[in-house]
């Protein structure tokens, strides 16, 4: 009687153990990988068997680049290399943001990994049990990551760990000081007023208004030249703020400190002196009328249509918005300059110091493993090999080996050219950019530019003649609970009074002089002082704290 | 005498309202044709005029190279037999669904119909929203990457069976009554009587249905997760919103995007909308006029 | 639709008890059994998920669990609480309002003007021609617009300024967003909504236009007399309808119109909600102003019933 009781339990006992080992979830990485190799196999597999995972991306928001496929070279060559079968499931850019929204609410049909929207979903996700928290792998299966930006000297596990201490999406992340928006000169223009490439706010002002002045600059006798444009209103804080101070770059949060203090940039000085000198050049006819609703193919058809004088917008749209201008399509040469990258500006905002914010952030949409997956210690080793094994970041930065690069006598890197002189295209083999965020390197921004001697040149310029600044506030990521709630409760309501405000006073829809009080009021009213409280908190707690 | 009086009277303001009439439709075609000459001329003519504006209202140069490289795409087909699915299934099943619902109500002694009505109304205004939805038709149903997943959950309106319902309302009440003293059944009267008479409103319901089909494509970004089931919709929104405001994404900086491309896509806004509307175009007016004569017909037949 | 009239029902009925007549109509039931299942599946069972807006919801949660936090009607109060709350409202109600003013009674114009044209092509043609702007993206209408309107060099100002005027800035003018966000929504729908009148005159008894023309009445009396009264009902249940959507204002073509210095009247119920709910993933928030938003449409419902059941006899129920 007693044996079975015994038994029972011990039954009872093993299947209660079962059932809790079954748990999908994880319990831990099982030391180091194990990836079954056998004798003969490469190194670099995975594993023994050939694994499948399933992938979720979107298209990417522009054609230029092929959707992913396993019929690209690249992806070929990465299933050759790590012995893992990939299945892919490329959604539409359109609407994406809604898809991994409802995907990750509704929690079915979830694929291995995905590329999700802001980290901050990935966090509520995660919390959910939705998605993998990476953070014990970290360490054992991330080697190839860790290596590499430590040599670059970036605390990049700061960017991706949630207050709790979870890993549950990675960003990708931009090698810093590249790849940067900066103001761009017609090089045409230029050289008629026999101008130079201005260094400083003044020097920038004076061209403007001598572009102004010298009326038919593109010489078809219509007064439709524009001296000064950009992308949208976004875009012309990024390429000119810094000359008065600002430190907000891009879709950062516009916060700064000083002495230890957090403001906010919205409301400050700089941000006043700023709308005020570009609602100055508006009403001088120098600033696009139509800045307000600019946008990047906007822009494209302005510069084609030979209307602009200076822009400012990514780096390399020198080149390619370059290539529309009619002289461009004239000349039939693409390698050609017809813009000239500029110089951070220096002006009596900056202490006479032009600088660029030195761009150590996250980029890109997260990518996170699902709890769906199977194979979660494989799916992390996938992902660590993708981004930062250094042989595949030669493929996805130079192309092919043996077509589009090949390996020199010391071990260093030659490019290799097409016979017919032909730019260099790497992108529809699927290197480059990748449909999962990915780290921009120096090599991969700068790739086929010695193609063009006048960018290399004008580019390098720009990195060692300006500052690079570290911004003053710590990044979003370090933001714990109660100071996300009041991001969460602010955020988009202060931004939004932001947004509104800098179009009328820009284009003279209230005057900048008079209303600026009331504009501050609204801020508060909207909770721009609470945001700022929040802010400070996380400030004291981090850099504060050092 | 004033018989003839009032023929004269009548034939002049009778004339006057045709001017009226012809002035005021004038105005409204060219209103209407104006930006869509301007769709179509950017779409032919030569890339860099388009991408230039210098198109006003005549094609600039002539070039169908929008028109190969659309072509080119195996994505349009895929999607033009996807959409001709959807579209024409769906109009059926909607159809369908619609005179269904829209019978039983218009029958005053019928005792489910203020439940139903109720139902009707309540839902019109609330909705659990796109994940409950989801939920359901994904986790609830199985119909992930399902054609049915573009049909199924749009299947039928309040709207719809309202206006339905409303009109076979409009029927005279005495010809159903006597098919019942008959001892016809109601499926009887419904599939005998009120479907041959209600061509009219079936036709009104056929077109928004066929269109609102043709035209969708939102429920395939969420329920399709294999490409060969999109339908021609996804592939015009992606050329649509390229560059444009809604388009968010900072993969612009890396890489360099070359001209041609840029230029192309500059125009294949434009050509795409042409390639998806043709159809329409050219089956609309069959479907007017089977309309118009369906009318006839059912109103001869009192 | 209900129209106030004597019927004598056979009184065969009387005395069946709730039972005997679900039997009775048990051949209804089953006609009616596809939409109802369609009803209950799409439209009720995903209805819980109202239930997020009275909560702090986190993505990936099951609706009801233990681990949901209920805050009750903290999003309402929150919403209201907001400095711009009413004009949300005020902008969202005057596009909706206007449109219905303007775009609505375009559609019946455009009908009725359609109905007398004479010459058959002419009729064909115009109507085919006015459903086409239909079918073009918004995306596309904004660009067009932006393109014939815009200050720098736009068609029309190029017009302005070649008679002595100065470019007006269209787009970017608080005052001239009303009248382009309804200019282009009619150009884009008065010729679609005239579809469902056409069809309404169309079946109307043609004898009743023959009686007319004995009478000696002209084209226009017939129009006045005949045409419109009859297609009234039809005209009444869209409008009713349609004051049913009157809350809301889809979020596309209004975001794509939006150039900041505009937002004053710009910035609608919908377009914060696309802020605040897809972009910064605030689902909750989101729901929340979406349930307030349908309260509102319902009650506007049931107000122009109870109104157009008093005026003209007819109603929706």
């Amino acid at each position: 009687m007693k044996k079975r009781l015994f038994a029972l339990l011990m039954a009872a006992v093993m299947l209660l153990g079962l059932v809790a080992c079954a748990d999908t979830s994880d319990d831990g990485p099982s030391g180091n990988y194990n990836a079954n190799l056998q004798p003969g196999d490469p190194e670099t597999w995975l594993s023994h068997d050939k694994v499948t995972l399933t992938v979720l991306t979107n298209e990417g928001s522009s054609t230029e680049n092929p959707p992913a496929s396993n019929d690209l070279p690249f992806w070929k060559f990465l299933e050759e290399y790590t012995n893992v079968h990939i299945e892919w499931e490329v959604a539409s850019a359109v609407g994406y943001t809604e898809v991994v929204s409802t995907r990750l609410s509704a929690g079915v049909e979830l694929p291995d990994i995905m590329m999700i929207n802001t980290i901050g979903n990935g966090e509520k996700a995660g919390d959910n049990g939705v998605l993998v928290d990476m953070a014990p792998y970290w360490d054992t299966h991330f080697t190839n990551t860790n290596a590499y930006w430590d040599a670059q000297g970036v605390d990049f596990e700061s960017h991706i760990t949630t207050g709790d201490g979870n890993i549950y999406a990675l960003v990708g992340m931009a090698e810093p000081v590249e790849g940067h928006i900066t103001l761009m000169y017609n090089t045409d223009w230029l050289k008629t007023l026999n101008k130079e490439v201005p260094t400083t706010l003044d020097e920038f002002t004076d061209l403007l208004r001598a572009m102004k002045q010298a009326g038919d600059l593109n010489g078809n006798g219509v007064d439709d030249e524009i001296c000064f444009t950009a992308a949208g209103f976004a875009g012309l804080m990024d390429c000119i703020g810094t000359a008065f101070g600002l430190e907000q770059y891009e879709s950062w949060d516009a916060f700064a400190s000083k002495d230890g203090k957090v403001y906010s940039e919205y409301t400050s000085d700089n941000m006043r002196n700023f709308l005020e000198y570009l609602n100055e050049l508006f009403n001088e006819g120098i600033l696009d009328k139509e800045i307000a609703s600019m946008n990047a193919s906007f822009l494209a058809e302005k510069i084609a249509s030979d209307r602009v004088g200076v822009f400012g917008y990514y780096s390399s749209f020198a080149i390619s918005y370059g290539q529309l201008t009619p002289r461009a399509q004239k000349e039939k040469n693409p390698y050609g300059e017809y813009f000239t990258l500029g110089v951070a500006l220096a002006s009596k905002y900056n202490n006479n110091k032009g600088y660029f914010m030195r761009r150590e952030r996250a980029v890109g949409a997260p990518t996170a493993i699902t709890t769906e997956c199977d194979n979660v210690e494989l799916a992390c080793r996938w992902l660590d090999t993708l981004y930062a094994d250094p042989n595949v970041l030669n493929v996805r930065q130079y192309g092919i080996e043996g077509e589009d690069w090949k390996k020199g006598e010391n071990g260093e890197i030659e490019i290799l050219y097409p016979a017919d002189g032909s730019p260099r295209d790497i992108s529809s083999k699927g290197c480059g950019q990748i449909p999962l965020c990915h780290f921009q390197t120096v090599a991969q921004l700068t790739e086929g530019m010695d193609q063009y001697p006048w960018y290399q040149q004008q580019y390098e310029r720009m990195r060692t003649e300006s500052e690079w600044k570290t911004p003053t506030v710590p990044h979003l990521q370090l933001f714990q609970d109660e100071e996300k709630e009041i991001m969460s409760m602010y955020n988009v309501d202060v931004k939004g009074v932001f947004g509104e405000w800098r179009a009328k006073f820009v284009t003279n829809k209230s005057n900048i002089k008079t209303e600026w009080d009331k504009y501050l009021q609204e801020m508060k009213d909207m909770g721009s002082d609470e945001l700022t409280g929040a802010w400070q908190m996380v400030y004291d707690r981090t850099i504060g704290a050092q | 005498m004033s018989k003839n009086a009032n023929r004269i009277k009548g034939s002049k303001s009778d004339y006057v309202l045709d001017a009226i009439v012809l002035t005021i439709t004038a105005f409204v075609i060219i209103v209407t044709l104006y930006p869509l000459i301007y769709v179509v001329s950017m779409s032919i003519s030569d890339p860099l005029s388009a991408s230039r504006g210098e198109v006003i209202l005549f094609p600039k140069g002539f070039s169908i190279l929008s028109y190969k490289k659309a072509m080119a795409d195996d994505a349009i087909w895929q999607g033009y037999a996807n959409t001709v699915w959807y579209t024409v299934v769906g109009t059926i099943s909607s159809l369908a669904a619609t005179m269904l619902g829209a019978y039983p109500l218009s029958r005053k002694s019928f005792v489910g119909r203020k439940f139903f009505n109720t139902l009707l109304l309540v839902q019109m205004f609330f909705g659990g929203g796109m994940i409950p939805t989801y939920i359901v038709v994904v986790k609830v149903l199985g119909l992930y990457n399902s054609r049915w997943a573009m049909i199924l959950p749009a299947l039928t309106s309040a709207f719809n069976i309202f206006i339905a319902r409303n009109f076979i309302l409009s029927l005279p009440e005495e010809l159903l009554d006597c098919a019942k003293i008959d001892g016809a059944s109601e499926f009887r009267i419904f599939t005998n009587i009120i479907i041959p008479l209600s061509k009219s409103v079936m036709s009104v319901l056929t077109i928004y249905l066929a269109i609102g089909y043709w035209n969708s494509y939102f429920p395939s970004v969420l329920y399709h997760g294999d490409s060969s089931l999109h339908p021609l919709g996804m592939y015009v929104r992606k050329m649509v919103i390229q560059n444009s405001i809604l388009n968010m994404g900072d993969d612009a900086m890396g890489g360099m995007i070359s001209a041609e491309s840029l230029l192309s896509s500059l125009q294949l806004k434009y050509t795409v909308i042409v390639i998806a509307v043709l159809p329409l175009l050219l089956i609309y007016p069959f479907f007017s006029k089977y309309m118009k004569k369906g009318l006839m017909v059912g109103s001869i037949k009192g | 639709m209900k129209t106030k009239t004597k019927t004598n029902e056979p009184q065969v009925k009387i005395g069946l008890n709730f039972w005997q007549k679900m039997a009775r109509d048990w051949q209804l039931w089953v006609l009616s059994l596809i939409p109802l299942l369609y009803l209950i599946l799409f439209r009720y069972l995903p209805m819980f998920g109202v239930v997020i807006s009275f909560q702090d919801y986190k993505m990936g949660a099951p609706f009801i669990g233990p681990k949901t936090e209920w805050v009750g009607f903290d999003h309402f109060i929150r919403f209201f609480k907001n400095p711009y709350c009413w004009r949300y409202i005020r902008n969202t109600l005057s596009l909706s309002v206007l449109s219905v003013i303007f775009i609505f009674p375009a559609g019946i114009f455009l009908a009725l003007v359609f109905n007398e044209i004479r010459i058959k092509k002419i009729q064909s043609a115009a109507t085919t021609i006015s459903i086409l702007p239909h079918f073009i993206s918004v995306v596309v209408i904004v660009a067009m617009l932006r393109n014939i309107f815009s200050v720098d060099g736009g068609l029309v100002n190029k017009v302005i300024v070649s008679m002595g005027g100065e470019a007006i800035d269209f787009m970017g003018a608080s005052e001239w967003f009303r009248p382009l966000y309804i200019g282009s929504g009619m150009w884009a729908g008065a010729g679609y909504a005239a579809i469902v009148y056409t069809a309404a005159i169309a079946g109307i008894d043609p004898s009743l236009y023959e009686a007319a023309k004995i009478d000696g009445a002209n084209r226009w009396r017939q129009l006045l007399n005949i045409t419109l009264p009859c297609i009234l009902p039809t005209i009444a249940t869209m409008l009713i309808l349609r004051i049913g959507s009157l809350m809301s204002v889809g979020y596309e073509k209004v975001l794509l119109m939006q150039t900041g210095s505009t937002n004053d009247v710009a910035d609608i119920l919908s377009t914060y909600t696309y802020r605040i709910g897809i972009l910064d993933g605030q689902s909750s928030y989101a729901s929340a102003i979406g349930l307030f938003n349908s309260v509102v449409n319902l009650i506007l419902v049931i107000s122009a019933n109870k109104v157009s059941a008093k005026l003209t006899e007819s109603s929706l129920w």
